[in-house]
């Protein structure tokens, strides 16, 4: 396992190192530099660029560029808040947009499945009708709909939650959002887990454990549950890639202070800093979130632990 | 018991073959188990209404917006907003062009066709803030959609099979070295490519396509690759290349017609995701620019007037659905039929 | 707010301000002149980088202001001082007739010298390095926050009768920001757009009439084609404003067809400036059959047989921008415009420098109440469009010295002026409309500016 582990923090640091490189090719040709500012002199310009080091080769710049990054210096804003350092920006949105795609994260995940064993379990076929109609759904419609359904039925005809983020009551005020972000995940999940749960339960150490007149509950539990559990973590990396696109469109409904209304508002005012800022946030996260998946992998699945191959 | 009996072999069956039997070639099995495969995707109802669904949809993105006497871009201001009036229903009173809005200080019912004079026009789906017909924009706008869908489609088969049939098919270091670029782009989250292509491309359908290439087709490799490396042991594979057989032709006479299947539901899978991507981008913005006309705008616009007029959405929202719930159905039945 | 009294002496190159004896800042300390002129030094001190700058510099000139903000002189040297701590003393170089109305801009709020210093660089970034002197105090705010808060500030310098603090909101949505509104959970917004349908017969909509206008301004330098007098005069014809303004732009917007809207500015015989609407129908009025003559006219003294124009505009504006295009299109032939929807930011941009575009739908909001405030950009030395023309520089310079009947009259040849040569096409102007929940009271748009005034915002006690 040590072995694995190795190997896979090393692929991890690599590709952060490429997704660095890129930013920076990145960042060395966009306009709006701050030092266009017509009204500075020459010298003026030679002493700013001297004091933020773009007077060095350009290597230099990088690995001074790469070091900054990973202290959390990311620059500062052009254009959107002039100045302001990024990090600055971020200290406050980023707990807020993780917290709500944390908890839609196991929301979702675990409504899909609850619904994907029930719909495994009973033969029903009103069940599986309902069941397929709910994950469509969840799978066929934007997340940006159900959001405005939400709003309208809880927050607007019932008034039982707040339609807004309110700073005050961070909580309470969060549950839309949770709700409308969570429904893909668990369309998804639902699906998945309801698949695996078929297969395992067709398995023969299954029928085994039903022959012996185990209760079935156990066998849920026990056989069931853990087995299905095993592939479900393999999805969870692209579950977060669509909570992180979902939660740009959400965080614009409900006004959530977060990264992604941040995201878009720096990308539709040419913000470069911010975006190429943020864009390193968001990959870091994604690998660090990966590795952990894998390892949880890791764990528990004996098979990757002993032969450590991950394919 | 009867089929266990023994065989006795009779003077009939050792003729030589046939011309017509020397013609079979190893890929026989193949086309066998293709028909199974189509016997076993129409026994699915579910797969056949979605197959319905979209062969309906491309045709009305072809046909649709010629359907109507209005253009859809031809812009009449005096007719914004008109809500949705069909010929032979109107006189039964249902969409006969009258509509009813929750003000803010009550529900008033009006009919802006009366109002207008024009009570020989219809608008099927209604008007737009503009006044362009929403049923010809409604299918023009499924129409831009459909394109990215082919666009992903020819992306996912030409990148990404051929990237993930390669890796796994000649294994070793080529593998390696691919999957290590495979982990790279896999790693940058789609909305991130997204966003560094926006800061260097203008936004519009040529963006969508692009980031479809550099990061659509991830998954497409990885199945194409795990399905060559179960096909690419099995013995009559292993057979074709003792007799000398060239890479070109195991891969494409021997792997892949058994590997369609899953590539096929890949597709249909992918589809869904770009179309959803175009949406996303729209409405966040980022999409194909403000006056283009796809369902990702329509829907966007929609859904910026739906207290106002919620007949706006109902159409393009409707498209929409259809067009995802036909590539589920589709792909489930394929992935069922192909177990 | 501040002053009990203001003169103006020294033929109007002095004015002075004399300042209440009780004020405070939210953190206890006396507000004294002394603020103030620090304020004003602040923003000519090329070291702030401060978008205001023109302000003083162009707009009402205080003395050494110009040299100041290119370095030549030390920022100690502004026009600018404090005699006693009540007392605010503004030099300028040349008569400004709407100073008053100027210096009441939020740029030019007294600002703790003191302060500043105590906040190392950090002022005004968060709700700790801010200081209020008005009957609210900010007690949270983040750059670009969706929320910010204000509670009563208890050492304003009289009882302001506040009950209760105020929460402001950032919606993305409009519709989401209405169905809030209606539950009870905000209790004023601002109404734009389609939605003000649904409230226009409401008994809650309050409409600010405000001066901001949409005009198209054209690029006089970019392209040759924009330099025949009657190219530009096809354009401004072909224009249908009212039925856009009413279909597309909607929410109180109205077409103009002149520069300075209703009810912005009064002359000194008490009429509005903008009193006859029509008045320039002959330039501006919407006349297809005329633009088409007047269009192939031009062409044929240009000697080409079609044209092809760049138009830029916000890309959050292109609902308006789209069927202006059209019926530019549609009603000059030969007219081909290539549409460039940009960021807010870049679209200001180019508006400001006139660089990169021969058309640009502009918005604009004058900074003071006075006509001169939509005369600048086409003074040679405001350059935003290029118009360059040296009569008009000369009457525009007459009307900084002059005042009363004799200055209106030297308005209305500027206004004439512009129009009759089509320096720029007017579109639309309008006003804001808000809803306004029961029980509320004080909701303020300044005139001049999109800001909202919330110091005398009130609500009763349940």
């Amino acid at each position: 396992m040590g072995r694995y582990l190795r190997k896979r923090i090393i692929i991890s640091v690599s590709i952060l190192f490429v997704i660095l490189l890129v930013l920076f090719l990145l960042m060395q040709f966009m306009p709006g530099s701050p030092f266009n500012d017509a009204k500075l002199s020459k010298e003026q310009v030679a002493a700013l660029k001297e004091s933020c080091g773009l007077d060095k080769p350009v290597i230099v710049q990088f690995f001074r560029y790469i070091g900054k990054m990973l202290r959390g210096d990311l620059g500062v804003s052009y254009s959107i808040s002039p100045n302001t350092p990024i990090t600055t920006l971020l200290v406050n949105r980023f707990p807020v947009t993780l917290r709500i795609g944390f908890l839609s994260l196991v929301l979702g995940t675990a409504a899909g499945l609850v619904l994907g064993l029930i719909t495994a379990f009973f033969k029903s076929r009103v069940i599986k009708v309902l069941f397929n109609f709910i994950t469509l759904l969840g799978i066929a419609v934007p997340s940006y709909m159900f959001a405005m359904f939400f709003s309208w039925t809880l927050g607007y005809k019932w008034k039982i939650f707040p339609m807004l983020y309110d700073f005050r009551s961070p909580t309470f005020s969060s549950v839309m959002p949770i709700l409308a972000l969570s429904l893909s995940v668990m369309a998804i999940i639902g699906q998945f887990t309801k698949a695996e749960a078929r297969d395992v339960m067709k398995s023969d150490y299954v029928l085994l454990a039903k022959c012996t007149g185990m209760k079935s509950s156990t066998i849920i539990i026990k056989y069931i549950l853990r087995n299905s559990l095993i592939p479900v973590i393999t999805i969870m990396a692209s579950l977060l890639v669509s909570l992180l696109t979902g939660s740009l469109v959400i965080e614009k409904m409900f006004a959530v202070p977060g990264i992604g209304g941040l995201l878009t508002t720096a990308i539709s005012s040419n913000d470069y800093s911010v975006v190429i800022a943020l864009s390193f946030v968001y990959s870091a996260l994604y690998i660090v979130v990966m590795l952990i998946l894998d390892l949880l992998y890791c764990i528990i699945d004996p098979r990757v632990r002993l032969g450590g191959k991950p394919d | 018991m009867a089929e266990n009996a023994i065989y006795i072999p009779q003077d009939s069956d050792f003729v030589p073959a046939s011309e017509d039997h020397k013609k079979l070639t190893s890929s026989e099995a193949v086309t066998g188990s293709k028909n199974d495969m189509r016997k076993r995707f129409f026994a699915q109802k579910s797969a056949v209404a979605g197959m319905v669904i979209l062969i309906l949809l491309t045709f009305l993105a072809l046909i649709g917006p010629y359907l109507t006497t209005h253009s859809y871009d031809d812009q009449q201001l005096e007719r914004a907003n008109l809500p949705p009036r069909a010929p032979v229903l109107s006189s039964w009173g249902i969409m006969d062009g009258s509509e009813t809005i929750n003000k803010t200080d009550g529900k008033v019912t009006v009919n802006r066709y009366e109002e207008l004079g024009i009570m020989d026009e219809y608008y099927i789906f209604g008007t737009d803030n503009l006044g362009r017909d929403m049923f010809a924009r409604a299918f023009m706008g499924l129409r831009v959609s459909l394109i990215i869908a082919l666009a992903a489609t020819v992306i996912n088969l030409f990148i990404g099979m051929n990237f993930g049939v390669i890796s796994g098919y000649f294994g070793g270091m080529t593998d390696i070295i691919m999957q290590r670029i495979i982990d790279i782009i896999g790693s940058i989250p789609t909305l991130v490519v997204v966003t560094l292509l926006m800061l260097v491309l203008q936004p519009g359908m040529g963006s969508i396509i692009i980031a479809l290439m550099l990061s659509g087709w991830i998954e497409m490799s990885r199945i194409a690759r795990a399905e060559v490396f179960k096909v690419k042991e099995l013995e009559y594979i292993q057979a074709a290349r003792t007799m000398g057989a060239s890479h070109r032709h195991i891969i494409f006479r021997e792997i892949m017609p058994n590997i369609t299947g899953k590539l096929v539901t890949q597709i249909m899978l992918s589809i869904p995701s770009a179309v959803f991507l175009e949406a996303f981008l729209s409405f966040v913005g980022l999409g194909m620019p403000a006056g283009s006309c796809s369902l990702g705008t329509l829907l966007t616009d929609g859904f910026s007037n739906v207290l106002l007029h919620i007949y706006k959405l109902l159409p393009t929202a409707a498209l929409m659905i259809l067009l995802m719930i036909g590539c589920h159905l589709v792909a489930e039945g394929l992935k069922k039929a192909s177990e | 707010m501040a002053s009990q009294s203001s003169e103006i002496t020294d033929g109007g190159l002095t004015v002075t301000y004399h300042l209440r004896d009780d004020l405070k800042w939210s953190n206890g300390d006396p507000l004294t002149a002394e603020h103030f002129v620090y304020a004003f030094q602040r923003i000519a001190d090329p070291a702030t980088k401060s978008g205001s700058i023109y302000l003083i510099t162009d707009c009402c000139m205080v003395e050494n202001a110009e040299e100041i903000s290119t370095g030549e002189l030390p920022v100690s040297e502004l026009g600018v001082s404090a005699p006693d701590k009540q007392t605010f003393v503004i030099d300028l170089e040349q008569p400004c007739p709407y100073i008053n109305s100027l210096v009441t801009l939020c740029c030019f709020s007294p600002c703790s010298r003191e302060f500043v210093n105590s906040c190392s660089g950090s002022y005004a970034s968060s709700a700790d390095t801010l200081l209020s002197c008005g009957p609210y105090v900010m007690d949270r705010y983040e750059p670009l926050a969706s929320q910010i808060h204000l509670s009563p500030n208890k050492y304003y310098y009289k009882d302001a009768g506040i009950t209760t603090g105020v929460n402001l909101q950032v919606v993305g949505d409009a519709q989401q920001a209405l169905m809030c509104y209606e539950t009870g959970m905000l209790d004023v917004i601002r109404i734009t757009g389609e939605l003000a349908d649904l409230a226009k017969d409401d008994p809650h909509l309050r409409a600010f009439s405000t001066a901001q206008i949409y005009r198209l301004d054209i690029n006089h330098q970019s392209n040759n084609a924009l330099k025949n007098l009657n190219i530009r005069k096809a354009m401004a014809k072909s224009i249908d404003r009212e039925s856009i303004a009413k279909n597309v732009v909607r929410s109180g917007f109205s077409a103009l067809e002149r520069v300075v809207p209703k009810d912005f500015y009064t002359r000194t015989d008490g009429k509005d400036f903008a009193e006859d609407q029509k008045k320039y129908i002959e330039q501006m009025g919407f006349d297809t059959v005329k633009a088409a003559s007047l269009w192939s006219k031009g062409l044929k003294e240009l000697g080409v047989s079609s044209l092809e124009l760049e138009f830029v505009y916000a890309a959050t504006q292109s609902k308006v921008a789209e069927p202006i295009a059209k019926q530019l299109e549609d009603n000059l032939r030969g007219l081909k415009l290539k549409l460039t929807p940009l960021p807010d930011k870049e679209w200001l941009h180019r508006i400001d420098t006139g660089d990169q575009y021969d058309i640009i739908l502009a918005s604009w909001v004058p900074d003071y109440v006075d006509p001169t405030a939509l005369y600048t950009s086409c003074i040679s030395s405001g350059n935003n469009h290029r118009y360059h023309d040296e009569q008009f520089n000369d009457t525009y310079l007459k009307s900084q010295s002059t005042s009363g009947t004799q200055r209106d009259e030297i308005l209305v040849q500027l206004e004439s002026k512009i129009l009759e040569d089509v320096a720029l096409i007017p579109l639309f102007s309008g006003e804001q409309r808000y809803l306004v929940a029961d029980g509320i009271s004080g909701l303020q748009v300044t005139p001049t500016g999109v800001e909202v005034v919330v110091s005398e915002l009130r609500k009763e006690k349940e």
